[in-house]
């Protein structure tokens, strides 16, 4: 089989700290990168679109030598007339029969060529729909299927040509992602330092309970929300912040981490960071929106709050619910005896081994890639 | 021939009221169809021409408070036009419409077609030249030709395969060479480009009627503010009568019986269908020296062409002031002008649209590009 994977050459493959621009959290090249070079382990024909400063073994083709976030000329905005141009290089090649399939991480910019080729095109939703994408891309049914990363994603958006839910998987192997006892005693938070991820409520509780936190993560240069409500918190006192780090750093942060705090005020789609503090052992206290609860099970690997009494999204051990819900899950688990702190950490790792890594996320992408060859064929 | 229009979902094809390149789409398609070839139009489902229509969008998005910046709509009756065009699998030739920037992209998907394309470009292609991202694109989509609708207009090094000057159906205009009012006529989109501010300085200042067709582009920010701020209150002048929009007869009725029209651009205009509108009705026109001016306008016989500013001279012309100064001179001169040599002027305005800008001139022109193309091929 030979796969095409679209990615973007917005930002660089494998999208290491220092080449995803703040604001963004390189999540989506993250999953593509894997994905690629599992595939080419496994024999496949790869070919991936992406910038030309990507490390890859696959066959790269691309259009900008470097990374468009970093081209000072380019820059953010026009950087998707690039994505555009190497998306049209694309399908150009689909049309010249060069692949069997296009993976893209795109969900509307590529799916406008999907019907104008022969060849399906698979897109992983990496982002939230909206309404306006979700208006425009139920109208493109020929060719162009739809991985959804959680199942709540597609909650008020049915009518999409789904052919699946495939959540995300984590490396383990070679030294990734290593499980830790959480003897840091520290609340963590790893993602884009955004008010969609709630970081005043981290801070108010880090406060309240007197507990350390450490927040991990990019900012959006001058945002109100970073100068105004962040920013003048960081004291390295109770609430330090560290930016973006590379993997080794980031996971003794998560290893040492007493929880993983992700009091989101916005439907996540999947959350990447919940399955790698898990996979270190963290459990994760997080409110029941969009995938957490498909991702965290409840009072095993963590605890699951509902938003608040208007807005129950399920029967959960911790019946208060919002921020109050938030401070007994903290509580709960500072409170646990060693041995049954110990027995949850293990849950976390156990759960991500069994549902959440990398190999089982590729054979889900197989499986899918083979059914939509066939059934196109058909 | 079965040929393929592909124009945008934005304003119906006929335009009601405002729009410019869909009166030229509607004229082409109705004049090809008349010579016996098969017309199939993709573009808002309430438009309506002679031969096949096909839409995925019931109606133009223009009036129902959609931003421009929201390509998605246009990008998507474009993947359906070409996808369509690809299922029937028996068109010619495709020739698709271009009329603004976030569309440029749909050559791409135009070009993932086998079948022979020509695009007219009713916008300028290089509004800015920082970025090489227009270029790659070009290159990518090397099967396509262009044709330019003013020699002006081609700024870029693309496949041009002629320069087809749009046309007007000339029955449908009618014609004075003494109007029955005095007044300079200003009508356009209120934008920066096209200079209203020059025409209300101007008419305060010479002390002239002047009447005001503006439609407000609500559908940009910018746009708006720019109204809204620094235009608005102007036009509430008891020498200026401002209409936002008016209907085909009265348009008619206000180009017919204007002294002059005024065309202050601040852009490079590619074509500017309302001068030759305006000519059609035999008045004549006031215009900067920018974009397709100089081969639209005859300096002397059909109004005044004036250089935009003493550091931005494109030509010699009879009038040698400068920016306003220069117009102020051009529209005094028309006034001046005794009655015989007046009607004169008027009746060159008519007759050079006859001779050059007449529908059937410019579905002839079309024509000949598409036999040719498939000659090529």
């Amino acid at each position: 089989m030979r796969v095409a994977i679209l990615a973007s050459n917005f930002i660089r493959l494998p999208p290491e700290p220092k080449f995803v621009p703040f604001g963004y959290s390189g999540a989506p090249e993250k999953i593509m990168h894997i994905i690629t070079e599992k595939l080419v382990k496994k024999g496949y024909s790869v070919y991936l679109f992406a910038s030309g400063d990507s490390l890859t073994s696959a066959n790269l083709i691309s259009i900008t030598k470097a990374s468009t976030s970093l081209d000072p000329s380019i820059g953010i905005g026009p950087h998707i007339e690039f994505e555009r141009l190497l998306i049209s290089k694309c399908y150009q090649m689909a049309k010249e029969n060069k692949f069997d399939i296009i993976h893209s991480i795109f969900d509307t910019r590529s799916a406008f060529y999907a019907p104008l080729v022969d060849i399906p095109t698979v897109s992983t939703l990496h982002s939230p729909l909206n309404i306006i994408n979700y208006q425009i891309l139920s109208k493109i049914k020929k060719n162009q299927y739809f991985v959804s990363i959680s199942n709540s994603q597609r909650k008020g958006y049915p009518d999409l040509n789904y052919c699946a839910t495939i959540y995300h998987g984590l490396e383990l192997e070679n030294n990734a992602f290593q499980y830790g006892e959480g003897v840091g005693n520290y609340i963590i938070f790893v993602g884009r330092l955004v008010a969609e991820k709630g970081i005043e409520t981290i801070i108010s509780l880090s406060k309240k309970l007197q507990k350390q936190v450490y927040l991990l993560g990019t900012n959006v240069k001058n945002s109100n929300y970073w100068n105004n409500i962040i920013k003048p918190n960081i004291d390295d006192n109770f609430i330090h912040h560290f930016g973006y780090l590379n993997k080794d750093k980031l996971q003794i942060h998560y290893k040492n981490a007493k929880l993983f705090l992700f009091p989101i005020k916005w439907e996540e789609p999947f959350g990447l960071v919940m399955i790698e503090a898990m996979a270190c052992g963290t459990p994760v206290v997080a409110f029941a929106r969009g995938s957490v609860p498909e991702i965290v099970k409840d009072g095993e690997t963590g605890f699951i709050i509902n938003p608040s009494d208007q807005d129950i999204r399920g029967n959960w051990i911790i019946k208060k619910t919002g921020v109050e819900g938030l401070e007994e899950a903290i509580n709960k688990i500072y409170s646990m005896p060693a041995v049954e702190y110990k027995k949850m950490r293990l849950n976390c790792r156990a759960h991500v081994e069994k549902n959440f890594t990398v190999e089982r996320m590729v054979n889900d992408y197989e499986k899918v890639y083979q059914e939509i060859i066939d059934k196109n064929k058909k | 021939m079965k040929i393929a229009q592909v124009a945008n979902i934005w304003q119906s094809v006929p335009p009601k009221g405002y729009g410019g390149t869909e009166r030229v789409i509607y004229e082409l398609c109705q004049g090809l169809s008349k010579k016996g070839h098969q017309v199939t139009l993709f573009a808002s489902g309430d438009s309506k021409i002679d031969g096949y229509l096909s839409f995925i969008f019931k109606e133009k998005l223009l009036d129902k408070n959609i931003s421009w910046s929201h390509y998605l709509n246009p990008l998507l009756h474009f993947t359906f036009a070409y996808e369509e065009i690809k299922k029937a699998g028996d068109f010619d030739i495709i020739h698709g419409h271009y009329s603004l920037a976030s569309d440029l992209i749909s050559l791409s998907f135009a070009h993932l077609n086998e079948l022979p394309i020509l695009f007219t470009a009713h916008c300028p292609l290089a509004i800015d030249q920082k970025y090489d991202d227009r270029k790659k694109l070009f290159e990518y989509c090397n099967r396509v030709y262009y044709v330019s609708i003013s020699n002006k207009q081609r700024t870029l090094p693309l496949k041009y395969i002629a320069t087809i000057y749009h046309g007007i159906n000339i029955q449908q205009s009618p014609f004075t060479d003494w109007p029955t009012d005095e007044y300079i006529l200003w009508l356009g989109r209120i934008v920066p480009e096209k200079g209203i501010d020059y025409a209300i300085n101007l008419a305060t200042q010479l002390k002239k009627k002047l009447m005001v067709v503006g439609r407000v582009d609500r559908e940009n920010e910018a746009s708006y503010q720019y109204f809204q701020t620094k235009i608005k209150n102007q036009l509430d002048n008891p020498q200026i009568t401002y209409f936002e929009t008016v209907d085909t007869e009265k348009r008619n009725k206000l180009l017919l019986q204007s002294k002059c029209f005024l065309f202050p651009i601040q852009w490079e205009e590619p074509f500017g269908l309302v001068m030759i509108e305006a000519m059609a009705c035999g008045t004549p026109v006031v215009a900067f020296a920018r974009g397709s001016v100089p081969e639209i306008v005859k300096d002397g016989e059909t109004g005044f062409i004036v250089n935009p500013s003493n550091d931005d001279i494109r030509g010699d012309f009879i009038i040698k002031k400068t920016g306003i100064e220069g117009l102020k001179e051009a529209v005094e001169k028309i006034y001046s002008m005794p009655e015989e040599q007046y009607k004169q002027m008027r009746r060159n305005c008519r007759s050079h649209v006859e001779k050059y800008f007449t529908v059937e001139r410019m579905v002839d022109d079309y024509e000949k590009v598409y036999y040719k193309i498939l000659n090529i091929k």
